[in-house]
């Protein structure tokens, strides 16, 4: 595995505020990182120290073994970005922002740019103004510009802000597909767990300016399902008789962590089936790593 | 370097306001121009050209308007009416710049002629001033406030590059506006005014006596004057709009300068000597024009042209440096 941005004991001090206290964080090529934190955390104080746009009050940060202070140019070359919002020049429609970027790097095609547009599905309204456009629609555009040079690394800051249900689906997808087939290393910032977890590899806690944790997504998932039924206190007494699950009681909601020995939530479902239990809902719940941030996170 | 001034060029061609004063400068020339026609006196029609035997048609000119005044003068009347008195003090003038001509052997050109009506374009530097203003003083913070600045500044460009071709696109425009207003005044008097028979282009002096120089170099003198005013009022702008990062507080300050520049140096060249430091005090280089002068003492050409110059570097220094070492929130 090689390491793409290594973070080392960076702090930054804005008015004698200290934004971002003694943070270190490698990030792996081809990985997804997902930096995870309440407003104000200081996320997008890091990014902009990533891409360069504040200076590093301490430590350094290396882009693909390039220093962003020193060999600014080298660093940038590998990086596209979005950094908080997409923004775009109102006044040009989405190609000529596409054709205003392109004139900054060297040798990005016409052709490079079409397929860009076809890969964030722009295709039909690439020639109206951008200002007319969704916030959804800028931040696909906004991705588009950023994989303009074929970045090795590509950071995107709240890239869910705006998105609908069938756009973040597309931008997981999109994220997962650069991850895998031409190992970019990608950075996405939120503040909502649940909109990052499923494309991220790993989920990097910050809590006023500290790198409080660092998650392993994946490993982490333990199997917690949420069940609606009709008969709750009868499914209970039958999970810890037939499956010996000591289940929980919220709300209206059956809380059931699966244990190792079941590979899914069927076996469980037949059971009530049998038993005369009607199921109104199951639903899966990466419940370990949600507490966990909202714990972590809490004031 | 070529692409991002292009790209600049871009931005600042999609605003209205770019839009707007070009129509406005067109038309500010097609008024100025037009204007002499409808308002021309039956007098101006008279003199508006000459045969080639003209040295005798202009001392017929003079010796009828000499009778003219006499005339009026020796009426019987006790007082002369307002009109009167205009009119003797119009072919006083007149007189003595057809005498002018007779002595330095140039045909006098017609009223409304094609030199002078360059000349008075450059009238309208100031507000080619205002506009070059409106466009510096948006160049850097627009991107500041669009957001724009921080996919500007992610790139493999530096800042140093990224400012220079703003600044560069600035002064383009600048020169384009002043362009503008020339070609079109130009074109216009083309159709409204006589063209001059002779290259040489008389003038009145500050107390009242004539003068020629060749057109052409005077001409050369007050474009090259116009336009270094120009650089200083976009320089100005520009650096105001990159330090402060707000489009108004240096759209209001430049336009403050450019308004009030003259009167308190004026007033502060009153006080103290050292006022003649200000670059107001020195933008104004169409001052030392033949025929021409300087409303405060103890400059003169190549002192302006220093004092300019030092402005302007710092101004370019100090747009840098803020550029490139501040952070972008």
């Amino acid at each position: 595995m090689t390491t793409t941005i290594a973070i080392d004991k960076v702090g930054k001090t804005i008015n004698r505020k200290e934004i971002i206290k003694d943070l270190s964080l490698t990030i792996n090529e081809g990985e997804v990182l997902g930096l995870l934190g309440p407003n104000g955390a200081g996320k997008t104080t890091l990014i902009r120290m990533i891409v360069g746009l504040i200076d590093i009050t301490e430590g350094q940060i290396s882009v693909c073994g390039h220093d962003v202070e020193n060999e600014h140019r080298d660093a940038l070359g590998n990086i596209g970005a979005i950094v908080e919002n997409p923004e775009m020049y109102p006044f040009f429609s989405g190609q000529k922002n596409l054709d205003y970027f392109a004139r900054m790097h060297n040798g990005v095609s016409k052709e490079k740019i079409a397929e860009l547009v076809d890969f964030v599905n722009l295709t039909d309204r690439i020639n109206d103004k951008v200002k007319d456009y969704s916030l959804g629609m800028k931040q696909r555009l906004g991705i588009a510009q950023a994989l303009m040079n074929d970045p090795k690394v590509l950071i995107l800051d709240e890239p869910t802000n705006g998105l609908d249900p069938a756009g973040m689906q597309e931008l997981r997808r999109h994220i997962r597909m650069l991850a895998k087939e031409k190992n970019v290393t990608v950075i996405v910032s939120s503040h909502l767990l649940s909109e990052i977890e499923l494309m991220c590899d790993r989920i990097a806690i910050i809590k006023k300016g500290e790198l409080i944790a660092v998650e392993n997504v994946r490993d982490e998932a333990k199997q917690v399902y949420h069940f609606k039924v009709s008969e709750p206190e009868k499914a209970q007494v039958l999970l810890q008789e037939q499956f010996d699950i000591i289940s929980q009681l919220l709300e209206d909601y059956l809380v059931v962590e699966l244990p190792a020995e079941l590979s899914d939530v069927s076996s469980l479902v037949k059971a009530f089936v049998n038993n005369g239990i009607a199921i109104y809902s199951v639903e899966p719940k990466n419940h370990s790593l949600e507490d966990r941030f909202l714990h972590l996170t809490a004031e | 370097m070529i692409n991002l001034i292009i790209n600049e060029w871009q931005k600042v061609f999609s605003r209205k306001s770019n839009i707007i004063i070009m129509v406005f400068i067109v038309g500010i020339a097609a008024l100025m121009s037009f204007m002499p026609l409808i308002f021309q006196n039956e007098q101006a029609n008279e003199t508006s050209t000459y045969s080639e035997n003209w040295e005798s048609d202009v001392s017929q000119e003079i010796d009828t308007l000499q009778e003219e005044t006499e005339d009026l003068l020796n009426q019987d009347d006790t007082e002369l009416t307002f009109n009167d008195s205009m009119t003797v003090s119009l072919n006083q003038t007149e007189i003595e710049r057809l005498s002018y001509h007779l002595e330095a052997g140039i045909e006098p050109p017609a009223s409304n002629n094609f030199y002078s009506s360059l000349v008075s374009a450059s009238s309208m530097n100031a507000l080619i001033g205002i506009f070059v203003t409106i466009i510096a003083s948006a160049m850097v913070s627009k991107e500041f406030s669009m957001g724009t600045i921080k996919l500007l500044l992610i790139r493999t460009q530096s800042r140093t590059k990224i400012l220079t071709s703003k600044y560069i696109t600035t002064l383009l425009l600048a020169f384009f506006y002043y362009g503008l207003l020339y070609l079109s005044t130009a074109i216009f008097a083309l159709f409204t005014t006589d063209m001059n028979p002779t290259s040489e282009y008389v003038f009145m002096t500050m107390n009242g006596t004539y003068e020629h120089v060749q057109f052409l170099s005077y001409f050369a003198g007050l474009v090259a004057s116009n336009l270094v005013y120009l650089v200083i009022i976009a320089s100005l702008a520009f650096m105001l709009s990159t330090l402060t990062r707000n489009t108004s507080l240096s759209l209001g300050a430049t336009l403050g300068a450019i308004f009030l520049g003259t009167g308190v140096t004026q007033y502060l060249a009153s006080q103290t000597d050292l006022a003649k430091y200000l670059i107001t005090a020195n933008w104004s280089l169409e001052n030392y024009l033949p025929g021409r002068t300087t409303y405060i003492d103890g400059v003169s050409l190549p002192f302006s042209a220093i004092v300019n110059v030092v402005y302007v570097a710092v101004f370019l220094g100090l747009s840098y440096y803020a550029f490139n070492k501040q952070d972008v929130l």
